[in-house]
């Protein structure tokens, strides 16, 4: 990004993709309602109309400029993320086994939240809602949903024994 | 002062009509001329295509965005006996598969690089290929859906990938109630031999080949079977030159399809059970429906937003759940179908236990809709949530388009042009003797077709201080009903139901 000022089929393709993501946006009132609380929520509701046209105005030169002044070492933060093997880590959980590199942290995230969620009713009216909105039959999702609702459901356990 | 009023004054400053000096230092100061609503009249956007289809052409220039939808008069009750999902299979491929120019990859990174929404289905008994994108992009779009539509490649890969995972789809299909209530409630309301209820298998769908969904797409995705919604950011004398050179020369003959069964047959009343080994017991209170043209449709949707279709004012949902505390959601829905009568349905999922005392609170509920007059207050707000909501069936220019459409398509402009028109004034004329007429004719509990998906064991027992039998809830038998076999649909068990006590 540095280097080479980006081909123009790449960079019309992103204008084109802001374009019509940024115009479907307002095509019914209540999500106009949103985008102008939002704009004025981050500075001015007027970007709500003035956006667009700024981001079609950027050029080749432009995206390199500004990958060039942001992209430096100086900025640079890395996290770098290891675990150690077999000592009751939270990625050991055997519920988990099965799941992608990808898919992990997001139940793992959920079980420290759950861990700190102690409102039981709270959280009968979540498992509720998922029960009740089911996974659209995407296969992935179902997965994933029911180890989430087997971890709720084990927390409510957990909160009503106490 | 409420949300809507606020988003609608919001929407006005875009548009640079310079209110800033009237806009008061409070929100509830704000002030506003009283609201007269009149729908579109269909007859302004009707064209009656010389390629063949009837197209809706509602031109909006507010956004650079044209939205084109061809509904298409195909859909599952097409598919051959031994190739149930062949509708489906095609339909999902027709914009995914690649056309005769371009592979599935290339057609894909085309529209990435227009960001162009192009989708397509088959569903029950009818379909839509849509074809969302900017309108400086118009004649490429146009061009891409014409391919589509002609000369889909429906690439060999992309069939079986998609097969693929409608087969790992269907080994999890006992896993959920939601999906088993689902499916026995169709077999229960309209016979297990109703093409509806003709379920994909992996016999059915490892007979779906390349050549049965070319041969399928080219019996019946043809203009004589299309009704067109076009809106956007067009001129409409252009847009309907560009719509018949889209529709017209079409490379090959197609054939009407024939009308769609009507030949439904419920099951008996009584208490049917599947048992499942699920904390949550789901239920269903089911009786014959009635179909749209019905005279009174009015009455009975009003009816039915009182007794349980109308959220958290309606009687299901505040006893079951506000006094009772039984379930999270409950309610009931009494749609007209357009071509067979849904049932009159009326669910709610609970724990095992109070499985029972929540259905007799159900069907108390329905008794008493029928044997006592609503209050003047009740019909009241069931009349205002109808037509105060009216105007959102109208709301973008899409929705104009999309709405007479599909009127369009299923006869009810030919029958009844000034539908809409008249909607308002037709709920507006139910009359307390109507509602309660109304459901004294279809609300019999007696009758009552009730499907039970849940722990036999601890539903038979009931809640400990509302103890009720089963067998108080109906005078039909009460029959558990075997699970099926995911891969094929057939019950696990040899007997088909087997009768209880």
């Amino acid at each position: 990004m540095k280097e080479e000022p980006v081909p123009a089929e790449e960079l019309q393709k992103v204008k084109n993709q802001f374009a019509a993501f940024e115009y479907r946006k307002l095509t019914a009132n209540f999500p106009i309602f949103l985008q102008v609380l939002q704009n004025e929520g981050t500075g001015d509701w007027r970007e709500v109309n003035e956006a667009a046209a700024k981001l079609q105005a950027v050029t080749a030169e432009d995206v390199q400029r500004v990958a060039r002044e942001y992209f430096t070492k100086d900025n640079r933060a890395v996290a770098i993320y290891t675990r150690k093997p077999g000592t009751g880590s939270p990625s050991d959980d055997p519920d988990l086994a099965g799941l992608s590199a990808e898919q992990r942290p997001i139940i793992q995230r959920i079980v420290q939240a759950l861990a700190a969620e102690t409102d039981v009713a709270q959280l009968k009216q979540s498992l509720e809602q998922m029960l009740s909105q089911g996974d659209g039959g995407d296969p992935k999702r179902q997965q994933l949903q029911r180890i989430i609702q087997k971890k709720v459901t084990a927390r409510i356990a957990e909160l009503e024994k106490k | 002062m409420n949300l809507r009023s606020l988003a609608a004054t919001l929407i006005c400053l875009p548009l640079g009509m310079a209110f800033a000096a009237e806009i008061p230092d409070r929100p509830e100061k704000l002030t506003f001329p009283e609201l007269t609503y009149e729908p579109p009249n269909p007859g302004n956007y009707r064209v009656p295509l010389k390629s063949g289809p009837v197209a809706y052409v509602v031109p909006d220039r507010t956004l650079p965005l044209v939205t084109i939808s061809v509904l298409i008069r195909a859909g599952a009750y097409l598919d051959p006996p031994d190739k149930a999902g062949l509708a489906e299979f095609t339909g999902y491929l027709l914009a995914r598969g690649g056309t005769q120019r371009m592979t599935a990859e290339e057609l894909e990174e085309r529209l990435a690089f227009l960001a162009a929404n192009l989708g397509s289905g088959l569903g029950d008994d009818s379909g839509t290929v849509t074809l969302n994108l900017l309108s400086k992009d118009l004649p490429e779009g146009l061009r891409i859906l014409r391919e589509v539509l002609t000369e889909p490649r429906f690439q060999q890969n992309k069939l079986d990938l998609y097969r693929q995972q409608s087969l790992q789809a269907m080994q999890q299909r006992n896993d959920d109630s939601t999906a088993i209530e689902g499916r026995e409630r169709r077999f229960l309301a309209y016979g297990t031999n109703f093409w509806v209820c003709r379920y994909t298998t992996e016999a059915s769908v490892n007979a779906i080949t390349q050549d049965a969904v070319r041969a399928f797409h080219r019996r019946w995705v043809h203009p004589v079977n299309f009704v067109v919604a076009v809106s956007g950011d067009f001129e409409k004398d252009a847009m309907v030159a560009q719509l018949e050179s889209l529709f017209g020369d079409w490379p090959y003959a197609g054939e009407k399809p024939p009308a769609i069964p009507t030949d439904i047959h419920m099951a008996a009343p009584g208490i049917y059970l599947v048992d499942k080994d699920v904390n949550q017991g789901r239920v269903a209170v089911m009786l014959p429906g009635v179909l749209r043209t019905n005279p009174d449709i009015f009455a009975i949707q009003v009816m039915n937003d009182i007794l349980g279709g109308g959220g958290f004012t309606s009687r299901i949902m505040n006893r079951v759940r506000s006094d009772e505390g039984l379930a999270y959601g409950a309610g009931s829905v009494f749609h007209g179908g357009t071509y067979y009568p849904p049932p009159f349905q009326a669910s709610f999922a609970s724990k095992s236990r109070s499985v029972t005392y929540a259905t007799s609170i159900v069907l108390e509920e329905m008794q008493r809709i029928a044997a006592d007059p609503v209050s003047a207050e009740d019909l009241a707000t069931a009349k205002r949530s109808f037509v105060d909501t009216f105007p959102e069936t109208f709301n973008t220019k899409a929705k104009v388009a999309s709405t007479f459409a599909r009127d369009e398509f299923t006869g009810r402009f030919a029958e009844n042009p000034t539908y809409w028109q008249t909607w308002r004034s037709k709920i507006e004329s139910v009359t307390l003797a109507d509602v309660q007429r109304v459901a004294r004719e279809h609300l019999h509990p007696d009758r009552a077709v009730i499907l039970m998906v849940g722990q036999k064991a601890e539903i038979e027992q009931g809640d400990p201080k509302h103890p009720v039998p089963l067998k108080d809830l109906s005078p039909g038998p009460i029959m558990q009903v075997p699970q099926r076999d995911p891969m094929t649909m057939a019950p696990i068990l040899k007997a088909e139901a087997q009768r209880l006590y």
